[in-house]
Parts: C-alpha cells; sequence; structure tokens
C-alpha cells in the first residue's frame, strides 16, 4: 500500500498528472510514509527520470515544465513538514539569466532538473542584473548558476566573478555557467569552476564540485 | 514562381542575414533603424552597394506583430528590441485581440514603407521578416505557459497560435503586396517543442501563412533557429518553398527531409565564426559547406541566423566571395 502510494507519485510526476499530486502525497503522509522518502524516493527518482528523457529526447520542454509542476503539488505538502523536521537541501542553488538576456527556458528546466535532485533552487529570473548575484551569494547560496544566450551578454559573467573576489566572496561560492553563448573554455578563462551543456550535466557538476556523490 | 526557380543561374546564391551589421555600418542605433524610415532604408542601401546580395533581408524585428497588437516593447539594450511582458494569459483576453491592419498599426507601416521604397532597386530578392505562429503566441502568453498549455490547456494554445496565424497572413500579405519577394517566417520558440507538438499546434498554421505567400506572389521560407533536426520531418510538410536552418544542424538530413524543389539555406555559424572568426575562418566553414552541397541547385549559402549587429563587414565580404569559388 505505502508501496503503491509512492510509485504512484513517481510516476504521477513522470507523466505530469497535475490536480491530485496534493491528495496523493497526504494519502502517503497518512500511511505513514515519512516525508523525507517521499521527497528522496518519488520526487527526486521522479525528475532524475524526467532530467533523463529530456536528455534522450523523449521529453522535450512542455513536457519538462509540466513534470516540474506536478512535483510542486507535492512539495507544497511536503515543505512545511521538511521544514519541521530539520531536513536539510542538499546546498542551495541560485539561477539567472544574465542582464540584457531574456531567455529564460534553458535555466528554468536546470533549475527544476536540480530541484529534483535535493537542491534548493532559488530562481533570479531573467535579465537579472549582476549585484542580484552577488547579493544571493552574500545570502549564503553555495552555488551561483548564471545562463546566457546571447554572446553580447556574456561579459555579464566574468563581471559578477569579478564583483564576488571584490566583496571577498569568491572562494566562500561555487560559480557555474551555461547557454548556447558560452563553452567550456569559456567557463576556464573567466575562472567559473564549471560548464554545463545541459541539464544532466549541471547536476553532475554540482555535485562533483560539492563533493556530493 | 517558387524560390527555386528565382534563384541566380550564374553564380552560387548568398544570402546572409545581415541587418544589424548593416545598422553598426551606417553609425546607427538598432532603435533609429526600426523606427524611422529613411533610417532603416539608409542601412539598406549601403548593405546593398557593398554586397548586393542575392537577397537583401530587412533588419529583424520579432517585436513589430507583438506591438501592433498593444504589447510593450522595449529597446533597452542596443540590438534586437524585446517584449517586455506576456499579459495575454487567458481565452477571454485572446478573444480581445483583433488582427491589425498592418498600414496603421503600430511599426508594421515602417516595414511595408521600406520594402516599397526597395523594391525594384535591388540586384536581387527583396527579403521581409515575418514571426511564426507559435513564437508570437508565445509573445503573447509567455513561452512558458505557451508551452505548458500545449498540455494543459491545448484548446487554449490552439486558439492562440491559430490567432498569431492570422496576424500573420495579414502582415505577410501586406509586405508582398508593398513590394517584398521572399518572406522569411521566423519561428525560433517552436524548436523546444517534440515533432508531435509541432505537428499538432504548428504545422498548420505555418502551411495556411505559407500558402498566403504564395498566392500573394511570394516566396514563403521557414526559418527556426537551434537545433532543429527533430522537427525537419514535420517542417518538410509545411508547403515552404525554403527552409532556412541554423548552424548545429547537418544540412545534409534537411536536404534529405525536403526533397529537390525546396531550397535550403544555411548555416555559417553566425557568432562563433561571422563575428568571432576572420575572412579566412569565413572561407574555411564556408568551404565545407560548398564541398558538401555546392553541386546541389537548391542549396543557397548563408548564414545560420541573424548576424550580431558587432560582425565585421570584413567578414561578410569573404562569404560574398563564395559565390564565385569553384563548384559553382
Ligand atoms: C527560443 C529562442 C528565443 C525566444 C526566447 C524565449 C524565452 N523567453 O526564453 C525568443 C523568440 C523570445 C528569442 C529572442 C531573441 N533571440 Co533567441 N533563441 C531561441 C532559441 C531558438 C532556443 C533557446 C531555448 O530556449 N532552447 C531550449 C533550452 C532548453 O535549451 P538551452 O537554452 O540551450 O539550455 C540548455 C543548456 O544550454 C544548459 N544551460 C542553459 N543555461 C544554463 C545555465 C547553467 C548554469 C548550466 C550549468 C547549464 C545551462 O541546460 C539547458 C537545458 O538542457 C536559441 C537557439 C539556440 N541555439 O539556443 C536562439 C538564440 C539564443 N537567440 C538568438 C538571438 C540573436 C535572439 C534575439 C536577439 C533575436 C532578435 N533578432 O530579435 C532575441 C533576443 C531577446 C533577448 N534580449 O534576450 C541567438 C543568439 C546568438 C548569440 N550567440 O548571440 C540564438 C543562439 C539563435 C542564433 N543562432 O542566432 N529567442
Amino acid at each position: 500500500m505505502e508501496d503503491d502510494l509512492l510509485t504512484g507519485i513517481k510516476a504521477g510526476v513522470v507523466a505530469g498528472r497535475l490536480g491530485g499530486m496534493g491528495d496523493m502525497t497526504r494519502a502517503a503522509l497518512d500511511t505513514g510514509v515519512p516525508a523525507a522518502d517521499i521527497m528522496s524516493l518519488g520526487l527526486i527518482e521522479a525528475m532524475s527520470i524526467v532530467g533523463e528523457k529530456f536528455e534522450k529526447k523523449e521529453y522535450f520542454v512542455p513536457e519538462v515544465l509540466v513534470s516540474a509542476r506536478a512535483m510542486h503539488e507535492s512539495m507544497d505538502v511536503l515543505r512545511p513538514l521538511l521544514e519541521a523536521s530539520g531536513v536539510e537541501p542538499l546546498a542551495r542553488v541560485t539561477m539567472g539569466t544574465v542582464k540584457g538576456d531574456l531567455h529564460d527556458i534553458g535555466k528554468d528546466i536546470v533549475s527544476i532538473v536540480l530541484t529534483g535532485a535535493g537542491f534548493e533552487v532559488q530562481s533570479l529570473g531573467a535579465d537579472v542584473p549582476s549585484e542580484k548575484f552577488v547579493e544571493a551569494a552574500a545570502g549564503g547560496a553555495g552555488v551561483v548558476g548564471m545562463s546566457s544566450l546571447l554572446t553580447t551578454t556574456r561579459p555579464r559573467m566574468a563581471e559578477v566573478i569579478r564583483l564576488l573576489e571584490e566583496r571577498g566572496l569568491r572562494d566562500g561560492v561555487k560559480v557555474i555557467i551555461g547557454g548556447a553563448a558560452v563553452t567550456e573554455g569559456f567557463a576556464n578563462e573567466i575562472g567559473a569552476d564549471g560548464y554545463g551543456a545541459d541539464a544532466a550535466q549541471a547536476v553532475r557538476l554540482v555535485k562533483s564540485l560539492l563533493g556530493i556523490q | 514562381m517558387k524560390l527555386i526557380d528565382r534563384l541566380p543561374t550564374d553564380h552560387r546564391p548568398v544570402v546572409p542575414l545581415m541587418g544589424y551589421p548593416g545598422v553598426t555600418a551606417a553609425g546607427r542605433k538598432a532603435k533609429a533603424a526600426l523606427t524611422e524610415p529613411v533610417t532603416h532604408l539608409e542601412c539598406m542601401t549601403l548593405l546593398e552597394n557593398r554586397f548586393r546580395p542575392d537577397a537583401l533581408f530587412m533588419i529583424m524585428d520579432l517585436t513589430v506583430e507583438a506591438e501592433a497588437l498593444g504589447l510593450d516593447v522595449t529597446f533597452e539594450t542596443d540590438g534586437p528590441p524585446s517584449v517586455v511582458s506576456h499579459p495575454i494569459d487567458d481565452a477571454a483576453k485572446l478573444a480581445a485581440l483583433k488582427v491589425p491592419d498592418p498600414r496603421r498599426s503600430g511599426r508594421m507601416p515602417l516595414f511595408l514603407e521600406v520594402a516599397a521604397s526597395l523594391k525594384g532597386k535591388l540586384s536581387g530578392m527583396l527579403g521581409a521578416y515575418c514571426i511564426g505562429p507559435f513564437t508570437l503566441a508565445a509573445e503573447l502568453a509567455g513561452p512558458e505557459d505557451l508551452a505548458i498549455k500545449t498540455i494543459t490547456d491545448p484548446d487554449f494554445a490552439k486558439s492562440a497560435v491559430d490567432f498569431s496565424a492570422e496576424v500573420g497572413r495579414a502582415y505577410a500579405t501586406a509586405l508582398v503586396r508593398a513590394g517584398a519577394d521572399v518572406v522569411a517566417i521566423l519561428e525560433p520558440t517552436a524548436v523546444m517543442l517534440s515533432p508531435a507538438t509541432f505537428e499538432q499546434f504548428c504545422a498548420e498554421p505555418l502551411a495556411r501563412l505559407g500558402a498566403t505567400v504564395r498566392s500573394e506572389g511570394g516566396c514563403p521560407v521557414l526559418h527556426i533557429c537551434g537545433d532543429s533536426t527533430h522537427l525537419f520531418g514535420p517542417m518538410a510538410t509545411c508547403g515552404m518553398d525554403g527552409l532556412s536552418l541554423d548552424h548545429p544542424v547537418d544540412l545534409a538530413k534537411a536536404f534529405e527531409a525536403v526533397g529537390p524543389g525546396t531550397v535550403v539555406i544555411g548555416n555559417v555559424d553566425p557568432v562563433g565564426v561571422m563575428m568571432e572568426g576572420d575572412p579566412q575562418s569565413v572561407r574555411k566553414a564556408s568551404g565545407i559547406l560548398i564541398e558538401r552541397f555546392g553541386d546541389l541547385p537548391n542549396y543557397v549559402l548563408g548564414t545560420g541566423c541573424d548576424l550580431p549587429g558587432e560582425t565585421p563587414l570584413e567578414n561578410i565580404d569573404a562569404l560574398m566571395a563564395m559565390r564565385e569559388a569553384a563548384g559553382a
């Protein structure tokens, strides 16, 4: 029974079944499944399947976005319980598209898959002033993720890194970048900690930078 | 006449999308070129005189149709303008929109005026842009919200895309009547869809828009940027005269998908090669394309997408020089 409910939650997120995820989550909690298990065995596993399907081009952007909504329906029920029980996210990641650039789909997909992998992701949106990334680092984010799809907006990434250095924040935070305008080489050039070509790589990258298995 | 029958036969056709380098070369601002017909025309004249492309496209602007529908547009960066917000989030707001009259809505008249001024004065064809139905619907409703609604509210998504196709048909009709020979339908946002979703929402509206361009005597070309390889199948069913494709794709697959009557335009990397490279790298990249596809009568050498304003003009010279290169 408990297993059935967990399997149902997982399948519901993978299939992007909206509207009933909250009830299903409450039902699982009622039968005694711990919130942390629903999170890790239900939602996180489901989103890693969604991430794999996206990588294999079985899923495209709309499917991933709908799965993310289903995950959020369940998470809204779990969040207060997890917070009360003191379960910590793996780390806090701040994600945004740099100033002047309005392409937000790619970085949202990365945020979704990172959330699904157990990270707490704060989304700054698109067209984000460099200062905002720095504020997020000052506020305790362990990882700052920046996206740029327009070559003309790439220099903003170097600017954020420079500002982090100036404020003495650079050593306390990992900086990762991605998006069509940047490459691994560019990441090295500006002194970022890593580059991710897609969402699945972003998860591997963040885990390896933070030494998480 | 179809595009393939309008291509030059005495040399290899070359068509870069170079509106913004024209703005830079004229020493103008994007905002001026996109709000003042004389300035737009000045940039076009400069490009025509220097490059004499086989088709000269006007300056790309993905906000014209959305602005004509009442959305706010910003010219904040000195590059292409963009739509500020996406307020059309339900069926009632969508139903309240009317197809704008291109002769008196927003900046549509500017493009009609520039087209009319250039008509008959170019060495090659005159190209105009019109936004694709899915991309316009995404500007109205928000790209992610529209993407989600293709699954959760397909009726809304369908109506938004259908309405957008009607906006495009009215504008494209006016562009061809004003003098455009080719209308490139810009559908970048559809690159995020699966082939099935593209077929369900985009194929028919695109075909309808393309058919309108053709019935007015223009040549419809479909342009999707990014890696659109997975969409080649359904794109080939839209009845276009040509596909214009971006640098991440292998054009060989596109030729397979469309057959010999449809032109394939592309796909030198607009940023990595055209903007960041030098004439030597342009010759190298386009030389590879010509070696592979130069013998095909339905191949047009072009840039994968719109060139950034910072592209050196010498690099465009190098691309244009490929007209005479061996294999022609
Ligand atoms: C859809 C699209 C648009 C939509 C954007 C909708 C939106 N709100 O996001 C619209 C139509 C509005 C648009 C507008 C423009 N666009 Co556009 N657009 C695209 C397109 C076709 C797809 C982008 C996309 O969403 N892909 C799907 C997502 C899922 O993929 P992704 O973004 O690559 O993200 C993945 C990875 O990169 C990575 N990733 C992304 N971010 C991050 C961050 C981190 C930290 C990590 C680790 C990984 C990571 O993971 C993601 C998931 O796997 C690209 C083509 C391309 N090659 O990318 C052009 C493209 C980005 N656009 C381009 C241009 C030029 C423009 C315009 C200037 C066009 C114009 N002339 O008006 C405007 C600019 C508006 C602005 N100021 O930002 C150019 C940029 C050229 C350049 N290098 O400078 C591109 C590359 C097309 C081209 N070849 O020319 N565009």
